[in-house]
């Protein structure tokens, strides 16, 4: 009975007709937008608005703040990228501001896949990982949004349908802020879940659905580590208040108080808006989302409109050239770019392994993260494993190597048993502080190995549980390491 | 496009999964067994404690089975599964276990019908007698048997050749214990079986009752990982005792999975002689005490310096200097039959098996009657003290004192107790109430699903489980084989 061969008919996804449509729909929207946004416009007084605003300073020191955002952007994709690929804060800048760029200048957010298709060449990351930490910035951007309009609409005016696309907003981001927060706590979830939905709807959707959770899960993995996930939070509410920046800083151009939570409540709005289809560049959906949330603070609907204009382009001019200039130094072809990454987005690779057809559907880098034991783990190890006070009778190699497993040996443990023990181990830290007003760490040997025995060999039998974990494990590292006396 | 469908996926390469691959393939099955751990050859084998745990054994060696009293589980995580690791030691299965076996589970299975498969087995595996003046270890405990006249034989190993080098546990370097991919996983890839390691089965995709493949994360040398499906007609579950049930309850399969996991509860104890024993440098004692069989029975546990070390850690302040003492220590155990409550549970978020088991009070009095036993047998071979690990109990030195334990129940929240023998957690028989697959293996509620390792013995053998696993599976793979043609 050799290996059977079946042919499964594939259906092929109709990319350019998909194109077209999401490029007419954005049209369509963008008009109907603008139209909307235009309709209580004074064409005079726009053009006497726009004639009267005063560009200097205003508009320079608004363009700087939108760019230094940029670099934050940079600077968080090579935070979130670390470990697995070697890029710099201004390569990383280049790369977000080439995918703006062209965002201004493609249809349906196809700069997006040109990000991608950067960011895999220069990193040589798979498309899928790259395509990943696009989308994880895209959706905690979203929440560093919400947040900061959230707070925003309290310190301004209200207005019913702000209430309206707040909430809207709040639960879609919500709800993936919470499956977010579920890919970083638990990464083997999301594709669980995936599989088992796609096994219902046979082959072909079951891999785009385990795909798509696959590249999540790759993307959020180096928000494990805590220090990461709080400077890729900070960051990203650091380039969405620099953007508001831009818009607050705008606002005296105009002859307008330079309030900065009406200005965050404006670029909140705005950006909120952008998620919708629309023309290259947002025109259209920038300027009526702009002008109605400045509308909203009593600004007249021609200077509104004017801001908006101006505003929109201190966003589009300068990341554009930026970012021509980026595309032109890459020798990035924008077409076929976009081809590649939507080919490789899509294609179900198959390939043998020892003889063995394995339909590969997604892939991700190696992650590598050196268990280190801490000082308090090595003090244990040594104040455990140490037969008496003497420094010197102790084999420091066999200490250094008992340590070092001990430390892996924890890190093995399922993620409630870690718990328990970080738990056991900061009441333990705490009982030392108030027994003996200083870390455990700093004890002399002697003390070290009184406080540790009362607890891991004393008579209490909820402490010699919490000190089970490391109690066996590193005599038994010491021990075979110094081997017999 | 076209799809390549292997004909029958083992999942595992342990003393089921291996014998299985083999028997199908022997029959002309196309077979792939796909293995989660590694492979490594015989250069590689034989290191200390540290490095065996680290390279061979399921996430370190910390999967603890949780309950009231926690009890140390390890099991082998590489090419050939557990049997890489542990002691070679074969029995067939007591006519007694099978009888009782057929009558409470209605497992179809006659002693007669497993013989073929034992001999088969056996010759396989070049199971003898050491065959060589007894290890010191040995011999004291032969004496000791003798002065209380009790039953004790030597137990046949599968490890013709042993050099007494005492590395069972981290792998036999010279290769004369015959795990798995000594001689059977070779035998089946000359057979024509493809051999995937480090692949993780995630879930088994199945549509309407079928298995139409699995989803699996394939580790490469450089760390990365993919997702990979790999197409089927058939699936056999050897993933061994935590894992099979764990893989069928993520891939939606629960009635009578899990509930019902059983082990050998092991009791360790060092025994300090006056005469230098060397256990450290010997081969593991080769005799095992019958006397008390089913519910008691006694053995020689592996013993380096760091295992004496961690045996003796449960009253490490009294018992550590008799480190000094090393060459005169052997460490030994009871292992009971246990009868507690255990079960396997896969968490929502991780995947990952939650293995519990509750002491039952047969459970503690047999393992309490035990240690007096061993005790008292022990310090009838000479033994001056004997440690068990038992937290706050002092070393037995008198006979008076070893027989206070033969009525008296030990403290169970004191214990600290391990085990290497796992089972019934998928249990096989006729018996629908009681069972989760049929006499051969067959899940119920699944037209393509086979279980073939010690998850599908109905409860404890008493005895090492290998020889019973092994006969099983070949039996079992007969009948599949038929089956699928």
């Amino acid at each position: 009975m050799g290996v059977r061969e079946t042919e499964v008919a594939v259906q092929r996804e109709s990319a350019p007709r998909t194109l077209a449509l999401a490029t007419a729909i954005g049209i369509l929207v963008s008009g109907g937008l603008l139209y909307l946004a235009a309709r209580r416009v004074d064409v005079e007084q726009l053009r006497a608005a726009l004639s009267t605003a005063r560009w200097w300073p205003w508009v320079p020191l608004a363009v700087t703040s939108y760019l230094c955002g940029h670099l934050v952007r940079g600077y968080r994709c090579a935070a979130l990228l670390r470990g697995q690929a070697t890029l710099g804060t201004l390569s990383a800048t280049d790369i977000v501001i080439a995918g703006y760029a062209s965002n201004n200048v493609l249809p349906a957010r196809l700069g997006e896949f040109v990000r991608v298709g950067i960011l895999s060449a220069r990193t040589g990351l798979p498309v899928w990982q790259s395509l990943s930490v696009t989308a994880l910035e895209r959706v905690v951007d979203g929440i560093a949004i919400l947040a900061l309009l959230m707070v925003a609409s309290i310190n301004t005016v209200a207005s019913p349908w702000l209430t309206a696309l707040t909430r809207v907003a709040g639960l879609v981001l919500g709800t993936a802020g919470i499956g977010l927060l579920a890919a970083v706590a638990w990464p083997t979830l999301p594709v669980s879940i995936a599989s088992r939905i796609g096994a219902r709807l046979g082959a072909a959707a079951h891999d785009k659905l385990v795909r798509t959770a696959g590249q999540l899960a790759a993307g959020v993995k180096n928000l494990r580590n805590s220090q990461v996930a709080l400077r890729f939070v900070l960051a990203s509410l650091l380039v969405w208040t620099l953007e508001a920046g831009m818009f607050v800083a705008l606002l005296p151009a105009f002859g307008l108080e330079p309030d900065f939570w009406r200005g965050t409540l404006v670029m909140g709005v705005t950006n909120l808006g952008l998620l919708a289809p629309s023309t290259p560049g947002f025109v259209g959906t920038f300027h009526a989302f702009c002008a109605e949330a400045l509308a909203t603070q009593g600004v007249d609907p021609s200077v509104a409109m004017s801001f908006a204009v101006v505003a929109h382009l201190s966003f589009f001019v300068p990341v554009t050239l930026w970012g021509a200039v980026v595309l032109l130094a890459s020798g990035v072809k924008l077409g076929a770019t976009v081809g590649a990454v939507r080919a490789a987005r899509n294609a179900n690779h198959v390939r043998t392994v020892n003889g063995v057809t394995l339909h590969v559907i997604s892939s991700e880098t190696a992650h590598r993260t050196a268990v280190v034991p801490s000082p308090f783990l090595k003090s244990v190890v040594e104040a455990l494993v140490a037969r008496s006070d003497r420094d010197d009778d102790i084999d420091r190699r066999a200490l250094i190597s008992a340590a070092q497993f001990s430390a892996e040996q924890l890190a093995a443990l399922s993620v409630l048993l870690q718990t328990a023990f970080a738990i056991g181990m900061g009441m333990f830290r705490s009982w030392v502080v108030l027994r003996y007003l200083t870390r455990f760490e700093k004890l002399p040997l002697a003390r070290r190995r009184l406080a540790a025995e009362s607890w891991a060999f004393g008579p209490i039998t909820l402490f010699r549980m919490l000190f089970k974990p490391i109690r066996g494990v590193c005599v038994l590292a010491y021990y075979e390491r110094r081997g017999a006396p | 496009m076209t799809t390549r469908r292997t004909e029958v996926l083992v999942i595992g390469s342990g003393a089921g999964g291996a014998t299985t691959a083999l028997a199908l393939a022997e029959r002309g099955h196309q077979v792939t067994v796909l293995e989660e751990g590694g492979s490594y050859d015989l250069p590689e084998y034989g290191g200390d404690a540290v490095l065996g745990m680290q390279k061979l054994y399921r996430k370190r060696g910390m999967t603890p089975l949780m309950g009231r009293v926690p009890i140390g589980f390890v099991e082998g995580s590489c090419l050939g599964g557990s049997t890489e690791i542990n002691s070679g030691f074969w029995h067939r299965t007591p006519r007694e276990t099978l009888l009782r076996w057929k009558a409470h589970y209605g497992l179809d299975v006659t002693p007669e019908e497993l013989t073929p498969h034992f001999e088969w087995a056996e010759k396989m595996l070049n199971v003898s007698l050491y065959g060589k003046p007894w290890p010191r270890s040995t011999e004291v405990f032969d004496r000791g048997a003798k002065a209380m006249g009790w039953s004790g034989q030597e137990v046949p190993r599968a490890a013709h050749d042993c050099a007494s080098s005492n590395t069972c546990a981290s792998g036999c370097a010279r290769g004369a214990k015959q795990g798995m991919s000594r001689g059977v996983l070779p035998a089946a890839q000359a057979a024509g079986v493809k051999v995937l390691t480090r692949c993780h089965v995630v879930r088994i995709l199945t549509h309407r009752a079928r298995a139409t493949g699995v989803l699996a994360r394939l580790t490469q040398a450089d760390g990365s990982v993919e997702h990979v499906r790999i197409d089927t007609e058939a699936v056999v579950v050897c993933a061994g005792p935590s894992q099979t049930p764990a893989l069928l309850q993520r891939s939606g399969f629960s009635r009578r999975i899990g509930a019902t996991l059983l082990i050998h509860p092991m009791l360790k104890v060092v025994a300090r002689f006056p005469e230098v024993i060397n256990a450290h440098k010997s081969v593991l004692p080769l005799l095992q005490i019958k006397e008390f069989w089913p519910d008691i029975s006694f053995g020689g546990g592996f013993f380096t310096p760091g295992h004496a070390a961690m045996m003796l850690s449960e009253n490490w302040l009294t018992a550590r200097d008799e480190l000094d003492a090393l060459p005169h220590l052997a460490g030994y155990y009871i292992g009971v039959r246990g009868n507690g409550v255990g079960k396997v549970r896969t968490n929502f978020f991780t995947g990952e098996p939650l293995c519990t088991y509750e002491l039952s009070r047969d459970d503690v009095k047999h393992l309490s009657a035990g240690m007096g036993r061993l005790a008292m047998l022990l310090l009838a071979a000479g033994a001056e003290k004997v440690h068990s690990t038992v937290q706050g109990i002092a070393p037995i030195t008198s006979q008076s004192e070893a027989t206070r334990w033969i009525d008296e129940p030990l403290p169970a929240r004191a214990l600290n107790l391990t085990t290497v023998h796992a089972f019934s957690a998928v249990p096989a028989g006729e018996n629908e109430e009681l069972t989760a697959v049929n006499s051969v293996g067959k899940l119920r509620g699944a037209d393509n699903i086979w279980v073939n390792d010690a998850s599908i013995l109905p409860d404890s053998p008493g005895v090492n489980p290998q020889g019973t696993v092994m006969a099983l599976a070949r039996r079992n793979a007969t009948k599949l084989s038929e089956e699928l043609q």
